[in-house]
């Protein structure tokens, strides 16, 4: 069973504990080799300077991002925003290991909130209810699971298993390499 | 062959983020909050074309969006009242096969020289006398049928004269929901030896059945065709009137006998100022919201009880 703890914003967050924090420590730690997130919609506010620094260092250094965001909704409260992607993009120009996806499906709202940190050995999935947003990654009162997942453990590398066979068939346009190792551990 | 799902994902660059622009966001407005229902967002051609996942969903949504559109409608009509007549709000001689028919119509585009032509709607005054003034009347029916879910321009609205009656949005939307089983159905009216249409069509409960078994298979279908259907004022009390009584098989004498006394009936009725029916009224009335509960999937009938589901 993976070790699991829970997040609860803005509570946590008042301890220096926000979601906010915790992508840019792991972004910061050298042993993940992918950052993916799968979030329902993005706004500037959740582009804050220290995640972007945080997240250019992390591709800077060979980390592999792959970001898909919503494109549901242009009129919405919560609708992802043009500037924050482009944002994105501009920070991530010319880096080829790091990618950012739109996902739009009529009929049908693109509303996973799951950030997901792994290597060949362990992965960190965080998945709750926090956009890409100051408020989902800090302000707001959101909760989160964190799900620490060693892959020798074959139930462990079955989750990571089923959640990444999702970004790379539905997700993403394209079935990149990465990940394609960790499926072939899948039971 | 890609999985189903395949294709809603597309890659985002600096160059070709203009593209997209339709579907995004461009001014800040929120940092979060509900989840309420949004308006749908913009075609965007030759983009995001997938297959879809069909997943069926054993619950059944309120649909929020629908409710303050259909309450926004009804409040602009109410306010604009010039005249009305009991057969919008309790559409009588029509089924769903003539509104099915009615969409397809004025959805294609084909009213000229047809059985919507001209020449047959006559929504006040005088409608003529003999097969013409026969085929008028049930022409008639079916508009203010048509009229009352939304589905078409409402002839009451000052805008709206000269009346020639086009799909409203939700029309719109309703058509190309049900486009599918329009093709295959057999909306046909045939024409009398004299060239007039009759509105003599298949039997209601074939339409009923074929809207019921197209909107369980396609949930997208399902959400337009009742947010149209239930949002009806006068299908919301027959649904209410119906669950207020003791569960098993209701008898139709007994609908047709009670549902115009009872409260919020009589109340809607006073509001838009039309008399409630008598119990022969009932008979005629009653039926087309049967009809669409049955359609819906809320109610079994036969001929002489009904069931919810």
């Amino acid at each position: 069973m993976p070790e699991a703890d829970v997040l609860i914003l803005p509570y946590d967050s008042a301890d220096g504990r926000s979601l906010i924090h915790i992508l840019i420590r792991e972004l910061g730690n050298a042993d993940w080799t992918h950052f993916a997130a799968a979030v329902a919609f993005v706004n500037s506010s959740g582009n804050c300077q220290e995640l972007l620094r945080a997240i250019d260092a992390f591709a800077g250094r060979g980390g592999i991002v792959d970001l898909t965001f919503g494109a549901d909704s242009p009129g919405g409260e919560q609708a992802s925003e043009y500037q924050a992607i482009l944002d994105l993009l501009t920070l991530l120009d010319g880096k080829q290991n790091a990618h950012v996806y739109l996902y739009h499906e009529p009929g049908r709202t693109f509303h996973p909130k799951i950030y997901l940190f792994y290597n060949a050995a362990q992965a960190l999935m965080i998945v709750g209810s926090s956009n890409w947003s100051y408020g989902g990654q800090f302000n707001n009162v959101e909760t989160s699971a964190l799900l620490k997942l060693e892959l020798s453990s074959g139930p462990d590398a079955a989750i990571l298993a089923k959640v990444l066979r999702h970004f790379t068939e539905y997700w993403r346009p394209t079935c990149p390499q990465q990940g394609t190792a960790l499926l072939r551990k899948s039971p | 062959m890609p999985p189903a799902g395949y294709g809603f994902a597309e890659k985002v660059t600096l160059e070709n983020l203009a593209t997209y622009l339709p579907l995004l966001r461009v001014a800040s407005s929120s940092e979060g909050g509900g989840t309420g229902t949004r308006p749908p967002a913009p075609a965007l051609p030759g983009h995001f074309g997938g297959t879809p996942l069909r997943v069926r969903c054993p619950f059944r949504f309120r649909r929020p969006r629908s409710r303050q559109v259909s309450a926004r409608r009804r409040r602009t009509v109410r306010r604009n009242f010039a005249f009305t007549e009991a057969g919008f709000h309790y559409p009588q001689g029509t089924h769903l096969g003539h509104i099915l028919s009615t969409v397809k119509l004025l959805g294609e585009g084909e009213r000229a020289g047809g059985p919507l032509d001209d020449r047959y709607i006559r929504m006040r005054g005088g409608i003529g006398t003999g097969r013409i003034g026969h085929y008028r009347r049930q022409v008639k029916y079916k508009l203010q049928a048509a009229i009352e879910l939304g589905l078409v321009t409402d002839c009451r609205l000052a805008a709206n004269q000269p009346y020639a009656p086009v799909l409203t949005d939700d029309g719109k939307e309703f058509f190309e929901a049900v486009f599918p089983i329009l093709e295959f159905l057999d909306l046909s009216q045939p024409l009398g030896e004299d060239g007039i249409p009759s509105s003599q069509m298949q039997q209601p409960q074939v339409y009923n059945s074929a809207i019921r078994a197209f909107i369980e298979d396609n949930p997208d279908a399902r959400d337009v065709v009742t947010n149209v259907l239930l949002n009806m004022p006068a299908v919301g009390q027959m649904k209410r009137f119906l669950r207020r009584q003791p569960r098993g098989q209701i008898r139709r004498d007994f609908i047709y006998a009670n549902f115009f006394s009872q409260p919020d009936v009589i109340a809607f009725c006073a509001s838009v100022g039309i008399p409630p029916a008598t119990r022969s009224g009932a008979e005629h009335r009653c039926p087309f919201l049967l009809n669409i509960l049955d359609a819906c999937g809320l109610l079994n009938q036969s001929t002489s009880h009904v069931a919810l589901t």
